[in-house]
């Protein structure tokens, strides 16, 4: 053992990985992590009273847009995000702006400030990997990790279309993530952005891509096959088809059935959630969704919350955001591609309480996060900054556990779209514990992460201290203390240390030969060659300043 | 010298953000809590009166600001009304976003006079650079409202997007003038730079030193005593009489369309 011993006495502690609902222990911490009582009570170093409030593993967010190349794109689009919103240094460590698509530094602060520790970028190209990890590491305090977008890949589409060995297929897929340095694999609109590229405009689940005959059903299915193979921690990660059309609750509910029982993820279903019924063909099909996830214990989500007020709507999805541009707010869109990986849109968005659509788009959300049954299989996000910025988390808690707040917010909004919603007569009221579970013991049980979201012995010493008070946005929005791996780093919400937080990286086994394969598509194809993409782990570990935590999964049969 | 008066007795070694440097916000507040008043200075926060002398009084809507470097950098920005006057050369963004009252600067100006501006009046006796009545940061469309004017010369991409009001530079412009014009009106008393109008929609570019060409992509459309123009010199005059006797060409102009590259159709006005 190491450096300073910490003790954190009279809490109550809430660790779902142990099924520990509030009890009152006493934690110890050291830059090893969670330790074991010490024999010897002289060698702790500083001890903090901390009775009368709640102890929880640092927050983990599953889903959020905070590097790559999109993101810089939507900071580059929108100078008045940054304009508006400085930081100047004194407030923060260092100085930073944006609230919308904040800098990486603001990002790392703000999540920190939050008692959030560990946060997971999920849309990176091979193609610009290091860009995100550059990005990635430039985000103070919190671990970080990234998903890597495929499936609208030229190189995995003629796989596919060539009816290759499932086992190549599972090769190129863990080459990539060796490749990307990824955590997991992510599908966006399967095959429907490639689709957009051949003058496609909307492509459902059991429609061809005309330039490779394939449907998004096929792709699906042969990435969560992958997956499942290789043994990933998390299972594939799913953006699906038609994000944001009235009526996409069917494709979602096909999207589910075509995984055929095989795990997967499907990403702020919020967006997917919709029914076409109504005098305007916009209604909520969460009640539906919810039912079948329920019934679905192969399938998690997370929800992508809106929230209301100016931010970026920021995605992979070219096929969609193309069709959302035209409600651009301020009026000025990018769509960009690189290498024809995958895509990219930025569409700005200002969600308005009065708007039938936002509002519903609000009511949706919150019913299916009250209408899941399990809250291990889902996960609190409002997909930021797409449904809204990462800050607004507290809200949402409150939201979440306060059944008044909840109905005094639903009566303030668009009342057509209030009456059209169940959420005024569904009464539950999330518990500490099942927040726990949301943010934290779920999304690291998702991910693999065994030294994170929980408060056991071995744990990396991420923990939270919040202050209990009957306001639970006020209590979530600012901790009285964060400790990243044994160490402070905030007190009464404010910084005070900026560690470098680890990137997590999964590396499954593969065929070597799977190399010649990319290799020959590379020099017939590409204006790069795959050496050049490929990400080292001495770029991320740079002179000590990042490191990896690597994950071997072991391929199941 | 009525009114509050600031003197830069210390001045920054870097960019000082200027914003909240205007009457309204320092209206009724004693000296000493103007002094305390926090700027922004680069990463930094810093007092106003670490940098000025405080003087005078509180109870006009009247302010000025006496030793200006070009490290202040969005002087007047957001300006409703009152009085704003400037000496020494001052840097970006002069009258960002300003909504009315004036804004009189004794000097030169840096980048992105009157960016975004909405109304009020805004002059700079010398001369300033390029993007005057742009769009902010952020914005689409340039200044949508009220009056510029540069006493001698001024850069690049005069009115640049430009949607309304009037712009009029004494002395010479650099290249662009006007590009993306959308609407609103810009007389350019000296020289001008190539690709004038370059991209325009609407709005009238008004020349009155004669002998410019423009490019191929404006259609000559004849020369006409358009009655408009008495009231623009008029107007011009009221403003600036010193500026008359070169506003003479002006009564009878030649007018080009364009820019045809864009569908516009906007005007060129040529003195004769
Ligand atoms: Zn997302």
């Amino acid at each position: 053992m190491d450096g300073t011993l910490i003790e954190l006495h009279g809490g109550r502690l809430y660790d779902p990985t142990h099924g520990i609902n509030g009890e009152v222990r006493t934690l110890y911490l050291s830059a090893d992590g969670i330790v074991p009582p010490p024999p010897d009570a002289g060698a702790i170093a500083q001890s903090y009273d901390v009775s009368g409030c709640v102890l929880m593993a640092g927050g983990i967010d599953i889903h959020t847009h905070i590097g790559g190349g999109k993101v810089n794109l939507a900071r580059m689009l929108l100078p008045e995000d940054h304009d508006r919103h400085p930081v100047a240094r004194g407030v923060h460590p260092r100085m930073g702006s944006g609230h919308a698509a904040p800098s990486t530094l603001t990002v790392g602060y703000r999540y920190a400030e939050m008692g959030y520790t560990a946060c997971f970028e999920p849309a990176m190209l091979l193609a610009n990997a290091r860009q995100a990890h550059l990005e990635l590491g430039d985000t103070p305090i919190v671990d970080k990790g990234a998903y890597v977008l495929l499936g609208n890949d030229d190189l995995f589409l003629r796989l596919l279309a060539a009816k290759q060995d499932p086992a190549v297929i599972g090769d190129y897929l863990a080459w990539t993530l060796d490749a990307a340095q990824a955590m997991a694999i992510k599908v966006v609109n399967p095959g429907g952005i490639n689709a957009f590229k051949f003058n496609q405009r909307k492509l459902d689940i059991d429609e061809e891509n005309t330039a490779y005959g394939l449907t998004p059903r096929q792709i699906l299915l042969a990435l969560a096959q992958g997956i499942h193979t290789l043994g990933l921690p998390h299972p594939l990660h799913i953006h699906g088809s038609n994000l944001g059309v009235p009526g996409n609750v069917e494709t979602t509910l096909a999207t589910i059935a075509a995984l055929e029982g095989l795990p997967a993820h499907i990403t702020h279903i919020q967006f997917h959630a919709y029914g076409n019924e109504g005098d305007r063909k916009f209604s909520s099909g969460a009640a539906r969704l919810a039912e079948a996830i329920n019934r679905q214990p192969n399938i998690s989500m997370d929800v992508g919350q809106v929230m209301f007020g100016q931010t970026v709507t920021e995605s992979g999805d070219s096929m969609r955001q193309y069709a959302g541009s035209a409600y651009a707010s301020p009026k000025k869109t990018v769509l960009m591609d690189i290498e024809c990986d995958a895509g990219c849109g930025i569409v700005p968005f200002r969600y308005r309480d009065q708007s039938f659509v936002n509002a519903l788009q609000w009511a949706i959300g919150l019913e299916l996060f009250l209408l899941a049954e399990d809250p291990w299989r889902v996960f609190l996000t409002t997909d930021h900054p797409n449904g809204a910025p990462f800050t607004s988390y507290p809200h949402l808690i409150r939201l979440l556990m306060d059944r008044s707040f909840r109905n005094e917010k639903l009566a303030s909004i668009n009342p057509a779209a209030a009456a059209a919603s169940i959420l005024g007569t569904l009464t539950r009221e999330y518990t500490l514990y099942d927040i726990a579970i949301l943010t934290r013991a779920a999304p690291a049980k998702s991910l693999g992460l065994s030294s994170l979201g929980h408060l056991g012995v071995g744990a990396r010493g991420d923990v939270v201290v919040y202050t209990d008070q009957p306001n639970r946005e006020a209590m979530f929005q600012r901790p009285r203390y964060v400790f990243k791996a044994g160490e402070l780093i905030v007190r009464d919400g404010r910084v005070i240390g900026t560690p470098t937080g680890a990137t997590h990286v999964v590396k499954p086994d593969y065929e070597r030969s799977i190399e010649r394969t990319v290799n020959d598509y590379f020099a017939r194809f590409m204006t790069v060659r795959p050496q050049n993409l490929r990400v080292s782990a001495a770029e991320i570990e740079g002179e000590g300043r990042g490191r990896l935590v690597v994950y071997s999964p072991r391929r199941s049969a | 010298m009525t009114g509050l008066v600031l003197t830069l007795h210390n001045p920054p070694a870097f960019e000082l953000d200027c914003t909240t440097l205007n009457a309204a916000t320092l209206q009724g507040k004693t000296l000493a809590q103007v002094g305390r008043l926090k700027l922004t200075q680069g990463r930094h926060r810093v007092s106003l009166g670490d940098l000025f002398d405080v003087s005078g009084d509180t109870q006009t809507d009247e302010l000025t600001l006496l030793g200006v470097t070009p490290k202040l950098h969005r002087v007047g920005a957001g300006l409703a009304s009152g009085v704003l006057r400037l000496s020494g050369n001052c840097g970006l963004e002069l009258g960002l976003r300003m909504r009315g009252g004036r804004l009189l600067l004794t000097g030169n100006a840096g980048d992105g006079v009157g960016l975004g501006l909405r109304g009020g009046y805004l002059e700079v006796s010398g001369s300033a650079g390029d993007f005057i009545g742009g769009p902010a940061p952020g914005d689409v469309a340039g200044m949508n409202n009220g009056t510029i004017i540069i006493g001698r010369h001024a850069g690049a991409r005069v009115g640049e997007r430009m949607r309304r009001g009037l712009i009029i530079v004494g002395g010479d412009t650099g290249p662009l003038g006007g590009a993306q014009l959308i609407a609103g009106s810009i007389v350019l008393l000296g020289e001008v730079g190539p690709g004038l109008g370059t991209g325009m929609r609407r709005g009238s570019i008004v020349l009155a030193k004669p002998g410019h060409a423009p490019a191929a992509t404006f259609n000559l459309a004849g020369t006409f005593d358009l009655p408009f123009m008495p009231l623009l010199i008029a107007h011009v005059t009221a403003l600036k009489p010193r500026w008359r006797a070169r506003l003479a060409g002006l009564a009878r102009v030649t007018r080009w369309v364009g820019d045809a590259s864009a569908g516009g159709m906007g005007e060129i006005l040529l003195a004769s």
